[in-house]
Order: C-alpha cells, then structure tokens, then sequence
C-alpha cells in the first residue's frame, strides 16, 4: 500500500495543476445591486469645517465629470452588529465610486498641490469625522496641518478608530461609548490618510492634510471649489480613492474665478 | 489530548482574526474597550473571541505543565511541559504587542508562527504521555545514510519554514515565490522520506501511516494554497490553509519522533 500510495498523490496534484482555471475576482462575488439613481443616504455629511481664507481673493470652480458606465454599488450588509442594523435606513451602499446623477464623480478631493506659498495659519475651529449609523461622515475630507480633528462617536455600539498614515503618526483609538469625542492632530502634510474601522469592516474615511487651506471635495453635483487664492500659477491635483490621481494648472489673477474640469473615466 | 484540540482551535481564531483584518477592532490589551468581556459585535467577536479561547487554552497549558510537574517521571517531558507553558505566555505577550503596536509584521510574523509551535509542543506532549507511547516496538537495522530520522527532521525544518514564509506573505504580501519553493521542497523531501521508507522491512508498519498521513496533509495544503490564490484569499480557505500549516508541522514532527522511537 505504501508503494502506491505516494504515486496516487502526485497524481492528484498534476490533475487539480492543470484544472486549475482562471482567477476569479472575488469581488466579483459580492452582493451588487444595479441602481440606476443615486443611493439613499441616512443624512448628509455635517457640514464640514471651511477651509480657512488663504488671504487671496481669486478662486478656481472645480467640476468633476465621469466618463463610461457607472460600476454598480456594493450594498452593505450591517448584520454583524445589531445596532447598526437597526439603522433607519440600512440600504447603504459603498462610497467606492458614486457617481451622481448628472453624470460627475462625487468625493473626489481636489487641493493645490504646488504654487501655494508662504505660511498659513493653523485653523482653531477642529475639522470633524463623525460615526453615526455606522458610517464616517464624511467620507473625503481636508484639514490643515496641526489643525484639531474632532472625532466623534454618534451610534450606541463600539468603534475603533484605526488612522493608517504613513508618513504621519498611525493611531487606533476605542471609543465604545456613545458621544465620546476624541481629539487628534496631523504633524505633517499628507495626501492621504485612511481611516478604518476593524470592528465594522465597511467603514472607511480618507483625510488629507495639508499646509494651506486650497482644497475642496466634489459634492453631489460634481462641483468642488478652492477659494481664497492669491494671484499666481497652481497645480491643481484630484484625488480619487478608486481612479487615483489626474493634475492641471491653473493660472488666476486677484478677483478672478476659473472653471477647471477633471474627468476620470470608468475602468 | 483535549488541551491539543482546544489549541488547535484557538489556531483556526487566531487565522480567523488576519483573515478578517479584525487584529486592531479591540485597540487596547490586555482588557478590551477596558472590559473584560464587550459586545461581540463585527470585527470584536474575532479578536475578542481568540483572546478568550487564548486564555482558556494558556490556564490548560498551564494546568498541563503543573500537573506533569507532579505525576511524570520523565524529566524531559516535564520539561517538555515547561517549555510549552513558556511558549504559550510568549505568545500571549507577543498577541498584545500586536494590537499595542498597531501590527508591525515582525511582531505579526512572530506571533504567527510561534502559535503552531505551540500546537506542536502540545502535541508532542500528547503524542508522548499516551499509553501506547510507552511500548517498544521491533528494533530496525538503520544503516544507511542518511537516516530516516535526519531526513524526518530536515522535513520538519522544512515545515516550519515554510509556515513562516506563509506567514511573511500573509502579513507582507511579499515571497510568494519563497512560499511556492518551499511546498516544492517539502514536496520533494516527503518523495525522498517515502521512497526510503518502502525500503524497509521492520519499521514500516510503524512509519507507513504517519507519512501517509503527512502526504495527504500537503496536497491538501497545497490544493488551499492554490485556491486562496486563485480567488484572492477568501477568509474561509486561507483560514484553513493557515490552520493545515500547522498540522503539517505537527505530523512532521510526530514522524521525527515516532522514526526516533523506531530506531531506538
Ligand atoms: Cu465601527
């Protein structure tokens, strides 16, 4: 027996080695519903601290446009934690890529990237990322560097706050307790910083920090604005989680206000 | 025996906890969320569940080493026993540093493979206090080179290897091709073992199960290794994959020591 038995093995192997078919995307997998309109969402974002003037009196009106068919949102699914389940609305839909309902990319972070000089102050006002329903709101959002960031517990179950920075210095917070509120600062500029929570998978934010207050996030019209900017010539730059990262430059005098458009395109 | 299946068990969480990236949803250690026991919700029930089976099996680990302390003659086994318990309270600390540390692979990659020398240890000791350890069986002429047992060994070298390899590809992302030479080289290293095992009269009986086993173990390991890649790591096989690595090693093992017993 113990003759045959090392052949029948190796036999096995060779048989699965060349049955082995394509890789399949796992992603692939997951429960997708098509959704033609825009997801519902449980509420808007709170409003999210104002970038701070930057002294200038020009301004660029970005718009965000998306070309090629829409990929379908991941609906998820809550059910690991009742409490988040029990959600008012518990259709949620990933924030991967939302595309709005005329046709342009919401959450896309749109910041000068080179062009902006001299020294800024450091806003007082702190910058908020609030759990609620399970949910960072918001998703994509700016702050300034050593500025404060409000991190704030809304839904009654537990959260971790894991701060994945890579130049900056990474964190993982609990905040188990509804209403704790935890403040944090970014020492360094850094386009971007990802936040997770391990307790509930689905719950991802982005925060980029940087020197100067020119940056805006695309809304639900695709429109971001940076304003405040003295005459000069810039390097815009959007960021995108999913399609990365495209720049322009841009040229303003005082009182001036530019339209740019950035168009990211369905993979 | 029993303290062998609750480790193995508190290996599958272990894997569990990378496999759904639930290593930082209790951010602090020892306590968690600063309670002993907090809701077990989303990514706390993996890590909060394999601290607590952690804790069970480190009290019948430690109940072990106590009670082979008193009742075994056989020093090298209570050291043995020792050794296990000192294993298991490394482990936990190194399992602390991993969530204080916020993951740093080194302490991962650590703690990844200490915990299926912990399974071994436990199951070497289970191996060695069972009754039918005790008798002896026909001696064997074991004259040529090299001996089953060096062969034995190089095989568990090699499992252990490997497991660490599996374990810098789990928390690096990086060595694939190091992981896949290595299931070459147990591969080839169990063909060699099998080939000078059917060559022997005495032993065979004895050893012929034990490599069976181990040969079955590594297609199989093989075949999940496989299929992870293939479909992108899904948690339910590489959780396998990772939980089968450690019973490579342990049959591994268990073959050095039973082809040991066979020689002497
Ligand atoms: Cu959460």
């Amino acid at each position: 027996m113990c003759q045959r038995y090392g052949m029948s093995l190796l036999a096995v192997l060779v048989v699965i080695g060349c049955g082995g078919g394509q890789p399949q995307d796992a992603a692939a997998k997951t429960d997708r519903t098509a959704s033609p309109e825009p997801a519902m969402h449980l509420a808007q974002a709170p409003a999210q601290a104002q970038p701070a003037s930057g002294g200038g009196s020009a301004a660029v009106n970005v718009t965000v446009q998306f070309e090629g068919a829409a990929p379908a949102r991941t609906k998820i699914k809550m059910d690991a934690d009742p409490v988040c389940r029990q959600q008012p609305a518990a259709a949620m839909e990933s924030e991967e890529v939302v595309v709005n309902s005329n046709g342009t990319l919401k959450n896309v972070f749109v910041y000068v990237k080179d062009g902006a000089t001299g020294t800024f102050p450091t806003p007082s006002t702190p910058a908020t990322l609030e759990q609620s329903g399970c949910w960072y709101r918001p998703h994509v959002f700016g702050l300034q560097v050593n500025q404060p960031l409000d991190i704030v517990n809304s839904d009654a179950t537990l959260h971790n706050i894991n701060a994945k920075p890579t130049t900056n210095t990474p964190f993982n917070i609990a905040q188990p307790v509804k209403g704790m509120k935890t403040t944090k600062k970014f020492a360094k500029p850094e386009v971007m910083v990802k936040f997770k929570c391990n307790v509930h998978p689905w719950m991802s934010a982005y925060a980029a920090v940087l020197t100067h207050p020119f940056f805006g996030v695309s809304d639900e019209q695709g429109a971001a604005a940076v304003i405040g900017l003295p005459a000069g010539t810039y390097t815009l730059e959007a960021w995108h989680e999913t399609y990365g990262t495209q720049t322009q430059t841009v040229t303003v005098a005082d009182g001036e206000t530019k339209s740019v458009a950035f168009t990211f395109t369905a993979q | 025996m029993a303290t062998a299946i609750a480790t193995f068990c508190l290996l599958i969480a272990g894997a569990l906890v990378t496999s759904t990236d639930s290593g930082l949803a209790v951010p602090d250690w020892p306590l968690s969320y600063g309670m002993w026991f907090p809701p077990l919700v989303g990514g706390i029930l993996y890590e909060h569940g394999h601290r607590m089976i952690a804790a069970a099996v480190g009290l019948m680990i430690l109940g072990l080493a106590v009670w082979l302390g008193f009742v075994e003659r056989r020093r090298w086994v209570r050291y043995l026993g020792y050794s296990a318990l000192g294993a298991v309270v490394l482990q936990g600390l190194l399992g602390g540093m991993t969530v204080l540390f916020l993951l740093p692979p080194q302490v991962s990659i650590a703690h990844a493979t200490l915990g299926p020398a912990v399974f071994c240890l436990v199951v070497c000791l289970a191996q060695v206090t069972a009754p039918s350890w005790t008798a002896q069986p026909t001696r064997d002429e074991e004259v040529r080179w090299p001996s089953l047992r060096a062969l034995g060994l190089v095989l568990a070298t090699l499992a252990a290897l490997q497991l660490v390899l599996g374990a810098v590809l789990r928390h690096t992302g990086g060595g694939l091709a190091w992981h896949l030479t290595g299931a070459a080289c147990l591969l080839a290293a169990w063909g060699w073992l099998m080939q000078r095992i059917r060559q022997l009269q005495g032993v065979r009986h004895l050893l012929c199960a034990s490599v069976q086993r181990l040969g079955f173990l590594l297609v199989l390991q093989m075949v999940l290794g496989g299929l992870s890649w293939w479909y992108r790591a899904p948690v339910g096989v590489v959780t396998v994959h990772v939980g089968m690595g450690a019973l490579v090693l342990a049959q591994a093992v268990l073959l050095v020591m039973v082809s040991e017993q066979a020689a002497s």
